[in-house]
């Protein structure tokens, strides 16, 4: 037995008056195990099973936890039957561990940078009565959804599918506040800066830039509802930028800072976080300020889809089955999902559920009838209005970003 | 420039739980039972070995050691020594050399593919 564990309980008995703690602690703990265990991908890292656990943050339902601190909770693949991701169901995503419980009565918004010239600041009234609030739905993701599931596995955080969601954003846009700022024409990027900084100051703080024309698209909002409710504490209260279609990298959470730079951000999490290889993916979104030779910032997500029913790999013979799932992509629409039981030589079309707006998760359905006893492997692959479409594999890359391999089912019919 | 930014920085300072934790946690010393099952950090078991106490002693101040878990058993020696690495140069981890060495060698042994 590994020895934390019997220093642990050592411990326990010195210090909570002897063997009579003993009883409780074991079956405390063992039954916290037992409701706690998550299904996980067998495709994970083996380590990722002695880890990961059903946990409610603060304010949240369970989630599957991979990480404590700075918490790294996802959602199970259950909350994606809805095509909205509850607000206490949205997965949480930290790099860093020193997080402040923001008080909307005294945080304030810096607006400014070389390339404002008349900062200023705002408090949360001021955002929700000072612009016009508009509304969109949008997946957030993050980019590194479904690294877990990376062949051969990269290093960071091992998540399956449910680093990402679903919701109905309200805000201001972003563009309103930078034109109130007085943009600058020589203004390149726009900087972002949230309350959550690192534990020891030697890590860089997470600050992140978005080029100036996604960051005046006016579908970028300063949001300050989420679902129609308040931001989740760990979903970024007060406020949190919306960059609908691009990874969620950008959607810095908990915003103090917005500062329009005429000089391109040079900062760990701009240079050599969140790049991919050039050109290895189908993006036609450009941060041409960041670019390299090499590599480029991550931007738009990919089209993707995922398989939400059934969730367990048995059904019973004799009985009609749907296979029910969620496509999305970074806005340009999906135009169809399409299944094939024949490991991906023919495809037929399933049927599209409503939309919800261009960036959101749009449902879909397909019956299989009523199968023939045995095995099958149902693949749904997504193709978007401008005719990109999912790999058969995930396309390797350092950081495992855009897993998005088509989705894939085994079933037994029994 | 914002307030925010230097309360950021007034907090940095006194909030380093995290390093108190880890060394806490080193020491044996924290223990928190109460009536809740929920599960936290000092749930996190490292394997027994040479080196383990050096992990715990350095590789808790800025994350749970649920990061180095979730990340086994795929790394090989090489892959460790550049988490280490990475871990000291890009993100400041104050580790020294001898530390450092006997870290990634406990991680490859216990922690590799
Ligand atoms: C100075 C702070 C700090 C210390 C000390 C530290 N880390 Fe990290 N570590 C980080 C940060 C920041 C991340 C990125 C977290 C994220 O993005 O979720 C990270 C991530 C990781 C990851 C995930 C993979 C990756 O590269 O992002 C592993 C594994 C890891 N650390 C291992 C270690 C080990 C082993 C040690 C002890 C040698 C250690 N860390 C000490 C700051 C630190």
């Amino acid at each position: 037995m590994p020895s934390a564990e019997i220093d642990r309980r050592q411990l326990l008995r010195l210090s909570a008056g002897g063997a009579a703690a003993m009883p409780f602690l074991a079956s405390a703990g063992a039954s916290a195990l037992a409701s706690q265990a998550p299904p996980l991908d067998p495709r994970l890292p083996a380590g990722v099973a002695t880890e990961a656990l059903l946990e409610a943050l603060p304010g949240k339902a369970p989630l599957i936890k991979l990480a404590y601190r700075p918490p790294n909770y996802e959602a199970p693949l259950s909350v994606f039957k809805d095509t909205i991701t509850p607000n206490d169901q949205f997965f949480v995503r930290y790099h860093l561990s020193d997080i402040p419980n923001v008080n909307a009565a005294t945080w304030r918004l810096a607006v400014g940078g070389e390339g404002a010239s008349t900062p200023f600041e705002l408090g949360f009234e001021d955002l929700k009565m000072k612009y016009e609030p508009v509304e969109l739905v949008a997946v957030c993701q993050c980019s590194g959804n479904r690294r877990g599931l990376a062949e051969p596995h990269v290093a960071g955080v091992q998540w399956a599918v449910g680093a990402m969601g679903n919701a109905r954003w309200k805000g201001a846009r972003l563009k309103d506040i930078l034109d109130k700022a007085g943009l600058k024409s020589e203004a390149i990027e726009i900087a972002f800066d949230g309350a959550d900084g690192p534990a020891l100051d030697t890590t860089p703080d997470f600050v992140k830039s978005l080029p100036v024309w996604k960051a005046l698209d006016p579908d970028t909002i300063v949001a300050y509802e989420m679902n129609g409710e308040p931001l989740p504490h760990f979903n970024g209260f007060p406020a949190r930028l919306i960059a609908p279609g691009w990874t969620a990298t950008y959607w810095m959470k908990h915003l103090t800072r917005i500062e329009a730079r005429t000089k391109p951000l040079d900062n760990f999490w701009m240079k050599t976080a969140y790049r991919v290889p050039a050109r290895l993916f189908p993006s036609t979104q450009r941060f041409v300020s960041q670019e390299s030779p090499a590599t480029t910032p991550i931007t738009e997500i990919m089209v993707n889809s995922l398989i939400t029913s059934p969730i367990g790999a048995e059904v019973k013979v004799g009985e009609m089955l749907t296979i029910e799932g969620i496509a999305w992509d970074a806005g340009f629409g999906i135009a169809a999902v399409e299944i094939s039981q024949d490991g991906g030589k023919s495809w037929t079309s399933a049927e599209l559920g409503p939309e919800l707006g261009r960036y959101s998760f749009r449902s879909w359905q397909f019956s299989l009838g009523r199968p023939a006893k045995g095995n099958l492997e149902v693949l749904a692959k997504a193709t978007n209005a401008i005719g990109q479409s999912q790999p058969m594999k995930a396309l390797p890359n350092p950081a495992g970003y855009h897993h998005n391999a088509v989705a894939r089912l085994a079933i037994t019919v029994a | 420039m914002s307030p925010q930014l230097s309360r950021k920085k007034a907090r940095r300072t006194s909030t380093h739980s995290a390093l108190l934790f880890a060394i806490m946690l080193a020491a044996g010393v924290l223990l928190q039972v109460t009536a809740s099952s929920h599960a936290d950090e000092t749930d996190i078991v490292l394997k027994d070995g040479k080196g383990r106490d050096a992990v715990v002693n350095n590789c808790g101040a800025c994350h749970s050691l649920d990061y180095v878990k979730m990340n086994s058993p795929f790394l090989d020696k090489a892959g460790w020594d550049g988490e280490v690495t990475k871990m000291i140069k890009a993100y400041g981890a104050p580790i020294d050399d001898a530390d450092a060495k006997e870290i990634s060698a406990y991680l490859a042994a216990n922690y590799g593919k």
